[in-house]
């Protein structure tokens, strides 16, 4: 038990990003339903953001939604070994107004994209200055629910890798968050 | 009667029958287009101001499209265009063999925008195969989701993919000679819209910053939040059912979508002005911007939006419920409307794939529809979706997307084709709000923060891009009149006490059953046709907007209607322009593109596709 217990936990915002039912590309809302049923420390907000990303940052703009970090993860396809897991800090790049643009266009058409989430909630200055990313290498993408068994063998390594992100450099503080 | 091409003729009671003298009345001769290639690859060769010029992919249009042009830079016209669906999507496939409750939710996904129309569209086709009529409030909580998603859907087009091409980022970089005068023009509209020049207007267009850009992403949500009082989810509603809805509803749930309605109209009155004053302006800049994205008024729709007490699902009575919707079905040929009957809309219809990435089908189970009028084997009630994958060529096979065509004529889907029908038939049972006057519909849109207004949609002496996005400026209104007077009788049904929203079904597990569901979507036409053996689908087709729009070559060698359009666009050089614009001018849209080729900015094509 910590010397003084604090009722201000961090504020984490974990975002699965993907199609539903897209075997692979399915990983992120996938993952959110298998993160969801595990025990979380308080603070940490377990969300499906597949859906419109402007939506998204109506409704954290809206309603003044505030994250010390943000953990986003989903299948991003870049020609490694599938299942293969990346994790790297998001650096706030923007690119082009005119690419900006048409991802602005494809998040209102109905694409759902790890990197469009990125930039647009970049754009729209919602992030907080800790943004995580974890991609998997997806397989198939094809239609359905099932993952491809690489994919599926790396859950557990990605799962862990969430979890490591959340709770990364901040252990003594969490240890003082009062329990729920 | 109305079919020209089809061998089709009437009886003295108006009933369609198959021409008897003809053995073969649907046989045709398909048109090799081999010659043509040839000559065109002939000019590519030996001149080396006619080009190739291809685009991929299209933005701005949902789904995957490619374009492949040849111009000809010294003549300044296109001489060749093929327009791709570069990806199959296969929910033809995906539902064979279903249970039919499954079409309203997988069919959703055919559109990341339009979920909605496709779920109820599919959900008409089964209460038509199995005979269900949903209850009054049923029909009416359908209209107005519906509605409502055109009020997301609208702005999306006009401000986040057109409008781009009208913003002052744009055409002062590419028209520099119209932007100066945008400047200086006095918008007429200023007291309405709060733009005082058309040049601050393409100010509040341009993208990420321009005002008007930020305004319509935040009405977009406005919309959203009102569609998902009823829809619970957006896009993908999860509460259409064959039946109705399974959503239930209060005053309070009305006075919710009551009160984001109100701002919508508000909006709407601010849009139609925007836009008039937009295409005025580019017409008096130059009279050519006219024929920018031209071609004839030919448009087919198959109305929407159901009379409450006048649905009641049949087939049998769809030329009846049909000419009771809110939006008259409707077939314009040359601008003339031929037919306001839904019947002998499905029963004009055809699907050809010579020039698609699909086989042809030998099977022909639908010889009539089930009132016994002649259908065509090509008919959807008849297709078989088999995909063929090959090689792309010109000559043979290009595009993903199939042909389909009315009484094998070229016609294009378009949500104007909505307020064109209405307009012009004047057979609008619900005139709370709108007027149809045979050449016009007007609207009159009640006060919100804004005074009351009326607005009048005029029949367009030409049909172009501007037209189309004009059109769908005054269908935003005209969306939200709809909602509103849904609303109203919504809340008349709710003082009644008559809350039924949905209707018990049982799916039938032996016999076979079809039906069609007629909608629209944001872009116009869209139908469904199931057919149901057994208790599950054996056959289901779509036809969406974009399919109408985009599709290739029909047999005849007939090109699509963007096709069309492309090759009916004019280039100019300007003549008033400094030296910035004097590359050859493909005129976009917005005139906004006047870079020279033989590296012609993607915004021309964009400009003239985009408005669809």
């Amino acid at each position: 038990m910590p010397a003084a217990w604090t009722n201000r936990a961090m504020q984490v915002l974990v975002g699965g990003v993907g199609y539903h039912n897209l075997s692979d590309y399915s990983v992120g809302p996938l993952l959110v339903e298998r993160l969801r049923a595990m025990p979380w420390p308080r603070g940490v907000d377990i969300r499906d953001l597949s859906f419109n990303h402007l939506g998204f940052v109506q409704e954290f703009l809206g309603d003044r939604l505030y994250f010390d970090r943000v953990v986003l993860v989903g299948a991003v396809p870049r020609g490694g070994p599938p299942g293969q897991v990346r994790s790297y800090r998001w650096a706030f790049r923007l690119p082009s107004e005119a690419e900006l643009q048409d991802r602005i266009a494809e998040a209102y058409m109905g694409v759902i994209s790890l990197e469009n989430l990125l930039v647009i909630g970049t754009h729209f200055d919602i992030w907080p200055p800790d943004v995580r990313v974890l991609e998997v290498e997806p397989a198939w993408e094809t239609y359905g629910g099932q993952l491809s068994p690489q994919v599926a063998e790396c859950l557990p390594q990605l799962i862990a890798a969430v979890r490591g992100q959340v709770l990364a450099g901040w252990a003594e503080e969490w240890a003082q968050v009062r329990p729920n | 009667m109305c079919f020209k091409n089809l061998p089709i003729e009437f009886d003295s009671q108006g009933r369609p029958y198959l021409r008897v003298e003809v053995p073969n009345p649907y046989r045709y001769e398909v048109r090799s287009l081999a010659e043509q290639e040839e000559r065109i690859k002939e000019l590519l060769a030996r001149n080396g101001y006619i080009r190739n010029v291809d685009f991929d992919p299209v933005t701005r249009v949902a789904g995957a499209l490619a374009f492949h042009t040849v111009v000809n830079l010294k003549e300044r016209k296109v001489v060749a265009a093929n327009s791709m669906a570069t990806l199959f999507r296969g929910y033809e496939v995906i539902l064979k063999g279903r249970d039919p409750r499954d079409a309203a939710f997988i069919s959703s996904r055919a559109c990341g925008v339009c979920g909605g129309v496709h779920a109820t569209t599919s959900c008409l086709a089964l209460e038509m195969a199995f005979g269900i009529k949903p209850p009054p409030l049923g029909i009416v909580i359908r209209n107005m989701l519906l509605a409502i998603e055109y009020l997301y859907d609208h702005p999306l087009h006009l401000f986040l993919l057109a409008g781009p091409d009208y913003s002052q980022a744009l055409v002062a970089k590419t028209n520099p000679s119209v932007w100066e005068r945008a400047k200086q023009a006095e918008a007429p509209h200023a007291a309405i819209h709060g733009f005082r020049t058309v040049g601050d207007i393409m100010v509040g267009l341009n993208p990420l910053s321009g005002s008007l850009y930020l305004e319509a992403l935040h009405m977009t949500r406005v919309a959203r939040e009102a569609y998902v009082l009823i829809g619970a989810k957006y896009p993908h509603s999860e509460t259409v059912i064959p039946g109705g809805v399974t959503t239930t509803v209060s005053i309070s749930t009305f006075n919710e979508i009551y009160r984001r309605l109100i701002e919508l109209i508000d909006y709407s009155k601010k849009v139609v002005a925007i836009w008039d004053d937009l295409c005025d302006f580019f017409y008096d800049v130059n009279p050519l911007y006219r024929k920018l994205g031209a071609r004839p008024k030919n448009l087919a729709d198959p109305g929407q939006w159901d009379d409450p007490e006048a649905y009641d699902a049949s087939y049998e009575g769809c030329a009846q419920w049909g000419e009771r919707r809110w939006a008259t079905p409707g077939i314009i040929i040359n601008g003339e409307q031929v037919t306001t009957n839904l019947q002998l809309i499905n029963v004009g219809l055809e699907e050809f794939v010579e020039h698609s990435y699909y086989e042809n089908w030998e099977t022909y189970p639908f010889r009539t529809d089930p009132l016994g009028a002649p259908l065509s084997p090509y008919h959807p009630w008849n297709k078989e979706t088999k995909p063929r994958p090959g090689p792309q060529s010109w000559r043979d096979r290009y595009s993903w997307a199939t042909s389909p065509r009315w009484d094998r004529q070229v016609v294009e889907a378009e949500c104007t084709a909505r307020i064109w029908n209405t307009a012009v038939a004047r057979k609008l049972p619900h005139r709370r709000f709108l007027e149809p006057t045979g050449s016009s519909l007007r609207m009159s849109l009640p006060a919100g923060k804004m005074p009351a207004m009326e607005v009048e949609w005029k029949v367009p002496e030409d049909w172009n891009a501007f037209e189309r996005n004009r059109g769908r400026a005054y269908c935003l209104a005209y969306s939200a009149l709809i909602a509103l007077d849904n609303w109203l009788y919504g809340m008349d049904l709710l003082k009644r006490g008559d809350t039924r929203v949905q209707t018990r079904f049982e799916i039938p597990r032996s016999g076979r059953y079809i039906g069609v569901g007629f909608w629209g979507a944001g872009r116009g036409w869209l139908t469904h046709h199931a057919v149901i053996e057994n208790g599950a689908l054996v056959n289901y087709q779509i036809i969406t907007p974009s399919t109408i729009n985009a599709s290739p070559r029909n047999p005849w060698g007939n090109p699509g209607p963007y096709e069309e359009a492309v090759l009916n666009t004019p280039s100019w050089r300007s003549s008033t322009g400094p030296k910035a614009s004097s590359g050859s001018t493909f005129c976009g849209r917005s005139g906004a593109s006047t870079r020279a080729c033989p590296a012609p900015p993607t915004s021309w094509w964009r400009a003239t596709t985009a408005s669809w």
